[in-house]
């Protein structure tokens, strides 16, 4: 074929699949992958947005859980999946910007993925034993300092967004915590809870129960703006600990190259069912609250985490990757 | 007085005829799941947990609870039938009870499991009751160097699971140290031994290890031989236990009842340990070990019980404190929150219905389950009736079918798959399997829990013996050591005393 052929061939197939991609998009069933198991935030977050999703527009959303490796397994799955608007992922800041700056991925969080809108957002939290004499941020920061960098601060594990969280404080506030890693909250309450260890980062779902049981007490959020479900928790920000959020948002993303006209679709629906009452509840007792927001603004975000964490992890010197 | 007054309102609540029902579809589920290796209560309970919003939350906890400890009933069957670990507690179950199914007492060793369970189940209920609040905060004493302590004990003791070469015992339970290191590291967050495979870094599954190295490898050591296994088929004994089996395994399932109660009430130990630990003191414990792994009828009911028990006392954490045990508890937690009922000290108090409904349905569950398992027993047993030839294609199609269910990767299924081609090269070695599952299971959580209580001391290693808890259990693991160094020098001694 000669080449002025291929680009006449070329210019009628866009014009046959350009108008028929986005008016008949989908023509068949959506796989919405979720880099975690049944059960977990992101998992509830993934299913209650697809189902209503397939509720509301008649379309077959496939929730497919591709756990491992902290969300990296499931994410690059979907990052080399055709750019089609058939394979979406459910993705977070954990897994689509930290584990490639950890040396844990090998995705691009900006390159390889092309962000439809972000869903919804939980804020993380530090907390005390109910009988720990820190009570605010001031006796925090005044604890911090009278122990001399041995006061214990616990997190789920090395390079959770919770220990992120945990190190970026330190680093704004200019005090230094002795860090010690868990595996989840499971050996972690007990050791907070029996005193060995003094503080806790945490998203608030998982610590929401033994706060609102007085087993625990949150001292203070790494947010922008207080907590529906615990208004009285200040957050570090208005303690004047200056860009201090660190909440965990999640997002819904496509392999990058999926035509704009899919995105578009996908961000109007996506925007759509994250308004209706029922959504938000669902979400909300899940920890977390339906967020929305233009595909434009999810890129943002992405390109403006992605020098915030390179420079919290390096600062902190967390070396995972040899 | 009070206590009774409470039982009999649980009862009350627990009896009605929608709360009879979702307890009865719970452990039927229960048991379904169980006989599935990977398809655990975990997966099982998040899949159902968006149709519990539908339901009162009496009924919707009953039922998930049942699915829970229904689970630890129904693992045992395939693990006694065709070596298949159903869950990841009834891997010691296959160590005797296959071997019991091969000399055709498979009806023997189910009906054990099942009533040395119920047992278990009840026993370990009556604690929830009974001592639940101190016990919960009796476990929050437990610290890193205990959990460390705790866990080279039961590495001392894995010595005890061999018969024959102590050298190879040893050198399985390094193999399964080794096993158990690769992943991601708790402590640095290094990954190890993962060749850069994103599958690999959050470890091997026990699955994957147990479902290979006892089942996969059990069909190709079959497949092996020419003739098909007539012991199966020939001579399957009465369904039923007899009188001595009962007498047998009574002291057993009371002391695997109190090694499982133990562990189910520390967070995070999981529930093979409490299984292990109890088949090695009954091992310890027997006037010939000798007979363990030939298919001893103590080394099914100690485990069971202690798996069923450990079931059962992992509610008190979770119940009294809201401290999740496991990933499942975690799930069950958050079904409680999601319906509006707040766990922990207060709950009792709170939500008198909700507690002591769900205890009560407990004892109706593990009642129910011997119920449901204890006919199915004849069933089970005729499926080994089923010549081999068409046996064996099934029992590899779970094994695929539940690897590929953990995490949704093909990746799994291969390994298993390695697993399967390794324990058959084990078993031509004569290298026993179960003390690497062992070490697996032991070794990362002896070194995540050394690591932490040495950060958390600076660096102290006195803080091994300023624990009682910790000082008690090292004390005990050295007198365990002496004890089975001394008669191996002592033996020879006399035979250079012989040879001089």
């Amino acid at each position: 074929m000669k080449p002025t052929r291929i680009l006449a061939a070329a210019v009628l197939a866009a014009l046959l699949a350009g108008p028929s991609l986005a008016q008949d998009y989908p023509t068949k069933p959506i796989r919405l992958v979720v880099p975690f198991p049944p059960g977990g935030g992101t998992d509830v977050v993934s299913r209650v947005i697809a189902q209503k999703l397939g509720e509301t527009t008649g379309w077959t959303i496939v929730v497919d859980n591709k756990p491992g490796s902290g969300g990296s397994v499931g994410l690059s799955l979907a990052g080399k999946a055709p750019a089609d608007g058939y394979t979406l992922v459910m993705a977070q800041n954990a897994n689509l910007v930290i584990n490639p700056i950890l040396g844990k991925a090998n995705y691009d969080p900006v390159k390889d993925f092309a962000p439809i809108g972000l869903a919804a957002s939980a804020p993380q939290v530090l907390v005390v034993a109910k009988d720990s004499p820190i009570k605010t941020v001031e006796d925090l920061l005044a604890a911090a300092k009278a122990k001399g960098g041995k006061l214990t601060f616990a997190s789920p594990g090395i390079g959770t967004s919770s220990h992120l969280a945990g190190e970026l404080l330190q680093q704004i506030a200019q005090v230094k915590f002795r860090h010690v890693p868990y595996k989840g909250a499971s050996q972690a309450l007990p050791d907070l809870m029996g005193g060995r260890i003094d503080v806790y980062v945490s998203s608030v779902p998982s610590v929401s129960v033994q706060i609102k049981e007085g087993v625990l007490r949150p001292v203070a959020l790494f947010a922008t703006k207080r907590d529906a479900e615990f208004p009285d928790v200040p957050t570090f920000e208005e303690k004047g600990i200056k860009n201090s959020d660190a909440a965990t948002w999640w997002g819904l993303a496509a392999p990058a190259g999926t035509p704009a006209e899919v995105i578009a679709r996908l961000n109007t629906e996506l925007n759509r069912v994250l308004k209706l009452p029922d959504t938000q509840a669902r979400l909300r007792s899940a920890g977390a609250e339906a967020t929305g927001s233009s595909a434009e603004a999810f890129a943002a975000l992405v390109k403006s985490d992605v020098p915030k964490w390179t420079a919290v992890i390096k600062a902190a010197d967390i070396k995972v990757a040899d | 007085m009070d206590v009774l007054d409470h039982i009999m309102l649980g009862f009350g609540v627990a009896m009605s005829l929608q709360n009879l029902a979702y307890c009865f579809l719970g452990v039927l589920l229960g048991t379904l799941i169980g006989v599935l290796p990977g398809v655990g209560p975990l997966v099982t309970i998040s899949m159902l947990l968006p149709i519990t919003f539908g339901l009162p939350p009496v009924a919707s906890v009953i039922m998930l609870a049942g699915i829970y400890y229904g689970a630890q009933y129904g693992g045992s069957t395939t693990a006694i039938l065709v070596n298949l670990p159903g869950e990841t507690s009834s891997a010691v179950t296959c160590l005797d009870g296959y071997q019991m199914a091969r000399q055709g007492r498979a009806g023997a060793a189910l009906a054990i499991a099942a009533l040395s369970s119920f047992v278990a189940g009840c026993i370990g209920t009556i604690l929830i009751v009974a001592l639940g609040v101190p016990l919960a905060s009796w476990a929050l004493r437990f610290g890193a160097e205990d959990y460390f302590a705790l866990m080279l004990l039961g590495l001392v003791a894995a010595s005890v699971l061999t018969h024959g070469d102590l050298v190879k015992a040893l050198a399985m339970v390094v193999l399964g140290l080794l096993i158990g290191l690769v992943g991601t590291d708790v402590n640095s967050g290094v990954e190890r031994y993962t060749f850069g495979l994103p599958e690999l870094a959050d470890g091997i599954g026990f699955t994957v290890l147990a479902v290979g190295i006892f089942a996969v490898s059990e069909v190709v050591t079959n497949l092996e031989q020419k003739e098909t296994r007539e012991v199966f088929t020939k001579s399957i004994g009465g369904l039923m236990p007899s009188w001595s089996d009962i007498k047998t395994a009574f002291l057993p399932t009371l002391r695997g009842t109190a090694i499982g109660s133990f562990f189910g009430i520390l967070p995070g130990t999981g529930p093979s340990i409490s299984s292990f630990s109890a088949y090695m003191v009954e091992k310890k414990l027997a006037r010939d070990p000798s007979r363990f792994g030939r298919g001893a009828i103590e080394g099914v009911a100690a485990p069971e019980a202690a798996n069923n028990a450990a079931a059962q006392t992992a509610f008190i954490p979770m119940l009294t404190l809201g401290i999740p045990g496991t990933a499942t508890m975690a799930l069950i937690l958050g079904a409680l929150v999601m319906n509006g009922i707040q766990p922990g000290p207060s709950v009792m108090a709170r939500s008198p219905e909700l507690f002591w409904g769900v205890v009560a349905s407990m004892f109706i569950g593990n009642a129910m389950l011997v119920a449901l398992n204890l006919p199915l027993v004849g069933i089970w047993v005729k499926l080994l009736t089923i010549p081999y030839r068409w046996l064996f294609p099934a029992i590899i199609l779970f094994c695929a079918l539940g690897n590929y269910s953990l995490n949704n990767s093909a990746i799994d299924v291969y390994l298993c798959a390695a697993v399967g081609i390794l324990g058959y090269v084990f078993s031509k070695l004569k290298c026993p399997p179960a003390p690497l599952i062992l070490g697996y299971v032991l070794g990362p959580m002896m070194e995540e829990n050394i690591r932490r209580a040495l950060l958390l001391s600076e660096g102290d290693l006195s803080i091994f013996w300023k624990s009682p808890i910790s000082a008690i259990l090292l004390v005990i693991s050295a007198l365990l050591l002496v004890s089975m160094i001394l008669p191996a020098i002592r033996a020879k001694k006399e035979q250079a005393y012989a040879e001089g």
